[in-house]
């Protein structure tokens, strides 16, 4: 036998034998009944969305008015752990009916990107980063011109890459690459210039924020440590649960534990873990914080956490890819590629939602609303007031 | 002693009988289709099994809203393409590697047979590196064999950007058919 050349007929070929492959390890009977079985709660569950959409205005005024769930009433300037068990969350927020996206945009970027994330935008530059190709491609928001483009080689496209913060006039990005033995580092770029600095190398990195006491990053397995960006060194380091992402709420960097599912929070100024909450069948994967609360990811959409009182005080059926604030305070996201909400960022209703399609991240600064369109790969801008009518 | 099925008709009214039917039927008709598709997407049979019954408990929900019953196997294959998607974007990689190295080349074999599996392995490690939607676009293609205009209504892009993505997906494949040899 001789191997086609044709990638087409090899494809096909190949495809159909990983099907084959798969086919075995199928248990359709078994999988029907792990379906029926979610019917009737399914069922309920739809009876409910179907009711809330057609009393909106009254579901509204109830979501406003939902019960906290209170996990445990203790202070919060000592350290405590809450029980783990089940939790019983407040029920999701409605839905609003959606419309068509205004025509709001004001701009796109001509970058043929693959995986763009526009994390910041400083002064009139929009920083992207394309955490595929790994790129950081700065672009003038006054006519959507590159300024530059700078390359910081993830190798096999296996890079974890965290997001871009500022501070003192640094640009910090996190990448880690120690699957493929390239390492780890918080990469370093001049905030004015897009000048590339001295990375700081760690041991694994990925998560980062910003604080009162400094920025905080992981430098390794369960470590974080405070940043002299300024610098490029580590200042200080201490243990703490982090996954995907690190946030800044009461003071407290909060980070999680997957293994437990608790969130804990620590005092970056002593790195003294002071409160920790468990909470099942949550995530990191959205972690936004408002100052107090945070809002996180849950198995069936958001739920909103007060870090004070360690109560979950509201939740959305609505998962989008990430959560970006503007001025008024509403919560942007993009939800299934299709619908760019605004949540109210106390009840988590979905105060407004248009229709989009193939959008994938949002990034609120100002009155611009970035999105990236995995269609094309470009990041349009919209303007904002434009989109809210003020 | 009563089975699951007679308890559910003698439960529940006519809709609800309807409904867990018809949705029952469809995945008896696409579960295996679709688990496979997923696992391409994904490139592990649980989690693209996971994704398959989130896509039906979906479909379940709005099916009371959905007009044309007849578009529910488009409406599943859809939310299935939007899960895998979703669940690539959740992961801390940008990609993932399906193929299992554990698996041993068998050196017994004649030659041109361990120049075949090498070939199918190169390319499905090349599939695991596109960008997702290459992906999408590759296995909507060359698995399910739908047409341009399928693959896009199935993924809301136009059929020029399918025709983009199938030929970055294939000149990616092929060059990195020709570095293998």
């Amino acid at each position: 036998m001789t191997v086609p050349q044709d990638v087409e007929t090899l494809l096909r070929e190949t495809l159909g034998e990983q099907a084959a492959a798969v086919r075995s390890q199928i248990n359709t009977s078994q999988q029907l009944r792990v379906l029926t079985a979610r019917f009737p709660a399914e069922r309920r569950q739809s009876r409910a969305r179907g009711g809330a959409v057609a009393i909106a205005a009254v579901a509204a005024a109830a979501a406003a008015a939902v019960a906290l769930v209170q996990l445990s009433p203790t202070s919060h300037q000592q350290k405590r752990e809450l029980p783990a068990g089940r939790i019983v969350l407040p029920n999701p927020a409605p839905v609003v009916g959606g419309t068509r996206l205004p025509d709001a945009q004001i701009g796109w970027v001509d970058v043929n990107f693959t995986a763009p994330a526009p994390d910041l935008v400083l002064g009139s530059v929009l920083w992207v980063d394309d955490k595929h190709d790994g790129t950081i491609t700065r672009v003038d928001t006054h006519n959507y011109e590159v300024l530059g483009t700078r390359h910081y080689s993830p190798g096999e496209q296996l890079a974890a890459v965290g997001s871009m913060t500022r501070t003192a006039g640094i640009v910090m990005l996190p990448v880690d690459d120690t699957a493929a033995h390239q390492g780890a580092a918080i990469l370093r770029f001049d905030a004015a210039t897009g000048r590339e600095l001295a990375p700081i190398r760690v041991q694994h990195a990925g998560a980062i924020v910003a604080t009162t006491a400094g920025v905080v990053a992981q430098v390794g397995d369960g470590r974080v440590g405070i940043v002299n960006a300024a610098a490029g060194t580590i200042m200080r380091t201490f243990t703490m649960p982090v996954d995907r992402q690190l946030a800044y709420a009461d003071g407290l960097v909060w980070g999680w534990n997957d293994a437990t599912s608790t969130l804990v929070g620590v005092d970056p100024a002593t790195g003294v873990e002071a409160r920790s909450m468990s909470l099942p069948g949550f995530s990191d994967f959205v972690m936004q914080s408002d100052g107090v609360a945070l809002v996180l990811s849950e198995s069936q959409g958001l739920a909103r956490v007060d870090t004070r009182t360690g109560t979950v005080t509201a939740t959305s059926a609505e998962s989008p890819l990430n959560l970006s604030r503007d001025g008024a305070g509403r919560l942007w996201g993009i939800v299934d590629g299709t619908r760019l909400e605004a949540f109210n960022p106390t009840s988590l209703r979905v105060v407004r939602t248009y229709w989009v399609q193939g959008l994938d991240l949002v990034h609120v600064s100002g009155n611009l609303l970035i999105v990236t369109d995995r269609d094309t790969g470009n990041v349009v801008v919209y303007a904002l007031d434009r989109i809210t009518g003020g | 002693m009563t089975n699951q099925s007679s308890y559910v008709a003698l439960t529940y009214d006519a809709p609800t009988r309807d409904r867990n039917a018809a949705v029952s039927e469809l995945f008896v008709a696409q579960h295996v289709r679709l688990v496979t598709l997923a696992q391409m997407l994904v490139g592990d049979v649980a989690t693209a099994e996971d994704i398959v019954q989130d896509a039906f408990a979906s479909l379940y929900r709005r099916w009371t809203w959905l007009r044309d019953k007849g578009a529910a196997g488009g409406y599943v294959q859809t939310a299935v393409v939007n899960g895998a998607r979703t669940h690539l974007r959740k992961r801390r990689h940008v990609s993932y590697v399906p193929v299992d190295d554990n698996v041993q080349i068998e050196y017994a074999a004649a030659d041109a047979d361990l120049l075949r599996k090498e070939t199918h392995r190169a390319l499905l490690a090349g599939l695991a590196q596109l960008p997702i939607r290459q992906r999408e676009v590759v296995v909507l293609r060359y698995y399910l064999d739908q047409s341009e205009q399928e693959i896009a209504e199935a993924l809301s892009i136009s059929r020029g950007s399918v025709k983009k993505h199938a030929s970055r997906a294939l000149a990616a494949l092929g060059a990195r058919l020709e570095g293998q040899r």
